[in-house]
C-alpha cells in the first residue's frame, strides 16, 4: 500500500509538470471525439463501417497522444528507446516496483477519463444504442471495453520500460496488430468490433462481466510484471 | 593554510617532507599548542597529495607527540616539551649541515676545504649581525 | 569491514566493444578517479554500478548488497550524477529538489541553499532551458546535499567555468569531511585528479590498466638529464632523447648510472598529466 502512495506521489509530480498542456489536450480530444460520436447512430444502422476502425484508433491511441512530448518514449541513445522518466527514477532510490506502479498510474490518468467519456457518450448520443442496451448490458459493455483498455492499452505503459528495441521489432508488432484486426473484419464484415462487443454484452451479460473483470485484473498484473522484467533486463546506457 | 612547501623532485618521501616541516613549525614555536591543523582532506587538496600520504604523516606526528586528534573535532598541535623542541631543532640543524656537506662531497671537496668554507661562511654571517 | 563498492571480474560486450574483465574495490574515506580515453568504458562501468545496465559476467556489490538483487535499499546510500541528466528537462530546479529531497533521509537543505546561492542558479527555470554549465551546477547542487555514503560523478566539472570548478572542489572537500564517505568520479581534468583524487583507476579500450595510489604513481616516474647517454636500453628506461631519459623505475636507473659512472646533471619527477599520457598511449 505504501508503495502505491509513493508511486502516486511520483506520478502526480510528473503530471503536474505538464498539467496545462494535459488539460488542453484532454478538452480538445473530448470535443473532437464527441463530434465524431455523432455518427455512431449512422454506424449502428450498418452504414459507415469505417467508424469502427476510427473508434478503435481513438480509443487506444489517444492515451498515448495525451502524454507530454517530454515524457513520451523516445530514442535515448543508439538502439535504446525508453521513457526518460524511467531512466531518471532508476538513478534515484526508487524501487523498480514503485517505478512500474507510477507509470501505471500515469497511464490510467491518461486513458480512463477519456475512454469513459467515449463510453458514456454512446447512450447519450445514439438512440439506436439506447434501444439495443439494457442497463445490465450497458454495464457489461463498459466493463468489456475497460478490460480491452487494460489488457491491450497497458502494453503501451509497459513498453515504456524500453530496452534496446530494433526498429524492425516495432514495425513487426504493428503489422501483427493490423493482421489481427483484418482477420476480424474478414470474419464479420457487417458488424465490426464495436457491434460484436455490444452483442456480447447484451446476450451474455453476466458472462461478459465476469470475463471482463478477470481479464482486467489479469492484464493489470501481467503487464506490471512484464514491465518489471523489462526494466531489469534492459541496459540503460 | 600552512606554509608547507613540498618538493616533488626531491627523493625524500613526501610524507617525510610534511612531517619534517610540520615539526619545524611546531618546535620553532610558529604553531602554538592548541592550534587547529587543517583536516586531512583539506590538506590533501591544498598540497595535491593523496589523503593516504597525509594520514601517514599525521599518524607519525601523533605517535611522536607533536599533534593530537580529538574525535569529531579535528587535529590540534600538542604542548611540546622543551627537551623535545630542543631535540627537534638540533635534528633539523644537523640535517641541514649534512645536506650541505654531502653537496660539497659530491663536488669532490676535501675535508680541509669543507672546513675552510664553513669557517668563512660562519665569519661572514656572524659579521652581518 | 566490507568494501563499499566491490566490482569482481565484471565484463560486458556492447556492440562489439568488450568491456572488462574489471575488478575494483572502493573503501570509505577515499576519492577514486576513473581516468581513460574517450570510449574506454568508464561511464558504462558507473552505470553498471547503479544497476542501469547488466554485466554479462561478474558481480557488483554496493555496501555488501548485490546491485541486481531484490533488495534495492542500497540506492538510498548512493548518489549518481550521470553525464547527461535524462528526464530532467521539463522540471525546474525547485521541482527537482521537491522530487529528490524526500527520497534521501539525510538531505541537507542548508548545503543545497548554500550551493544554489554560491553558483547563482535560477530555481524557477526549466532544466532544459539552462545552459550546460548551469545544468551541471544545478546537478551538483542536487547531488551533494543528499549526504549519501557514496557519490558517483560522471565528469562533474566538464562544463564548469574556472571559479565554479574551484567552488565545486571546496564544496566536495567539505562534503568529504562530514563522515566516512567515498567518491568515484570520471574526469579528463588534471586539476580534478591532482587536487581531489587519492586513487586513480586507469582504463583503455575497455581494459583496466591499473589501480594506483596517486602519490606512489607520481613518485614512480622520473626524467634524468645526462651528460652522456649510455648505449643500449637502461633498466627502467621508457624513452630517451639526446640527453634526457624517462624512467618508470628511477631507483634502478639511478643505481645503474652510478655504477657505470654516468654523471646525472639533474633529475625531476614527471607531472601526473605526463604519466597518465604515457600510460594511456
Amino acid at each position: 500500500m505504501n508503495e502505491w502512495k509513493q508511486a502516486y506521489r511520483l506520478a502526480i509530480f510528473e503530471m503536474k509538470a505538464s498539467m496545462r498542456s494535459f488539460l488542453l489536450i484532454l478538452v480538445f480530444y473530448i470535443a473532437m471525439s464527441l463530434i465524431f460520436m455523432q455518427s455512431l447512430d449512422v454506424h449502428l444502422e450498418d452504414e459507415f463501417n469505417f467508424f469502427d476502425l476510427l473508434f478503435l484508433l481513438i480509443f487506444f491511441m489517444f492515451p498515448v497522444w495525451m502524454k507530454n512530448k517530454e515524457f513520451q518514449m523516445q530514442k535515448i541513445d543508439g538502439d535504446l528507446w525508453a521513457s526518460p522518466s524511467i531512466i531518471m527514477l532508476q538513478q534515484l532510490p526508487v524501487s523498480k516496483d514503485i517505478i512500474v506502479k507510477s507509470r501505471f498510474i500515469i497511464h490510467s490518468f491518461c486513458s480512463f477519463p477519456f475512454q469513459l467519456v467515449l463510453l458514456i457518450a454512446m447512450p447519450i448520443m445514439s438512440e439506436n444504442f439506447r434501444e439495443a442496451m439494457t442497463p445490465v448490458a450497458y454495464t457489461a459493455f463498459v466493463l468489456i471495453w475497460l478490460a480491452f483498455s487494460i489488457a491491450i492499452g497497458f502494453i503501451m505503459a509497459a513498453s515504456e520500460a524500453g530496452g534496446n528495441y530494433k526498429l524492425k521489432a516495432i514495425v513487426l508488432s504493428f503489422i501483427y496488430l493490423l493482421i489481427g484486426f483484418a482477420v476480424i473484419y474478414f470474419l464479420r464484415p457487417d458488424d465490426g468490433f464495436l457491434q460484436l462487443t455490444m452483442m456480447m454484452a447484451a446476450e451474455w451479460s453476466l458472462l461478459s462481466i465476469v470475463l471482463a473483470v478477470v481479464v482486467s485484473i489479469a492484464g493489470w498484473k501481467y503487464w506490471q510484471a512484464d514491465m518489471r522484467k523489462m526494466i531489469k533486463k534492459a541496459d540503460y546506457l | 593554510m600552512l606554509p608547507i612547501r613540498l618538493s616533488k623532485d626531491s627523493r625524500e618521501p613526501i610524507y617525510h617532507q610534511i612531517e619534517k616541516q610540520l615539526k619545524a613549525l611546531i618546535a620553532g614555536g610558529h604553531l602554538a599548542a592548541g592550534f587547529p591543523l587543517p583536516s586531512i582532506r583539506a590538506l590533501s587538496k591544498e598540497l595535491e597529495i593523496s589523503v593516504i600520504t597525509i594520514r601517514r604523516a599525521y599518524q607519525d606526528l601523533e605517535s611522536q607527540g607533536f599533534i593530537e586528534t580529538v574525535h569529531g573535532k579535528g587535529t590540534f598541535v600538542k604542548e611540546v616539551q622543551s627537551a623535545m623542541k630542543q631535540k627537534t631543532m638540533t635534528a633539523s640543524v644537523r640535517a641541514e649541515f649534512e645536506r650541505a656537506i654531502q653537496n660539497a662531497m659530491d663536488y669532490d671537496y676535501t675535508v680541509d676545504e669543507i672546513e675552510k668554507v664553513f669557517a668563512e661562511t660562519l665569519e661572514r654571517l656572524g659579521k652581518g649581525e | 569491514m566490507p568494501e563499499w563498492i566491490e566490482i569482481k571480474d565484471v565484463s560486458k560486450k556492447i556492440d562489439g566493444f568488450q568491456l572488462g574483465p574489471v575488478s575494483l574495490s572502493i573503501e570509505p574515506g577515499t576519492i577514486t578517479a576513473l581516468v581513460g580515453n574517450n570510449g574506454s568504458g568508464k561511464s558504462t562501468m558507473l552505470k553498471m554500478i547503479m544497476n542501469l545496465a547488466n554485466p554479462d559476467s561478474g558481480e557488483i556489490r554496493v555496501l555488501g548488497k548485490p546491485v541486481d538483487g531484490k533488495d534495492e535499499s542500497w540506492k538510498r546510500h548512493v548518489t549518481f550524477q550521470p553525464q547527461n541528466a535524462v528526464g530532467w528537462n521539463a522540471y525546474t530546479g525547485e521541482d527537482l529538489k521537491r522530487l529528490i529531497a524526500p527520497l534521501y533521509p539525510k538531505w541537507d537543505e542548508a548545503v543545497f541553499e548554500r550551493m544554489i546561492s554560491l553558483f547563482d542558479i535560477p530555481l524557477n527555470k526549466r532544466f532544459g532551458k539552462l545552459s550546460p554549465g548551469v545544468q551541471q551546477k544545478l546537478s551538483l547542487s542536487l547531488a551533494l546535499p543528499r549526504s549519501t555514503d557514496i557519490l558517483i560523478l560522471d565528469e562533474p566539472t566538464a562544463s564548469l567555468d574556472i571559479p565554479s570548478k574551484n567552488l565545486f572542489m571546496d564544496c566536495l572537500v567539505e562534503w568529504m569531511e562530514q563522515e566516512d564517505r567515498a567518491v568515484i568520479l570520471t574526469t579528463h581534468e588534471t586539476e580534478d585528479i591532482r587536487k581531489l583524487a587519492d586513487y586513480l583507476f586507469l582504463m583503455q579500450g575497455g581494459k583496466p590498466l591499473g589501480h594506483f595510489e596517486k602519490d606512489i604513481l607520481a613518485a614512480g616516474y622520473r626524467r634524468f638529464w645526462l651528460h652522456e647517454m649510455p648505449a643500449g636500453p637502461l633498466p627502467g628506461e621508457l624513452s630517451r632523447t639526446e640527453n634526457q631519459l624517462v624512467s618508470d623505475n628511477p631507483d634502478a636507473t639511478e643505481r645503474y648510472l652510478s655504477e657505470h659512472g654516468s654523471p646525472v646533471i639533474d633529475t625531476k619527477a614527471l607531472e601526473l598529466e605526463e604519466i597518465i599520457s604515457l600510460l594511456l598511449k
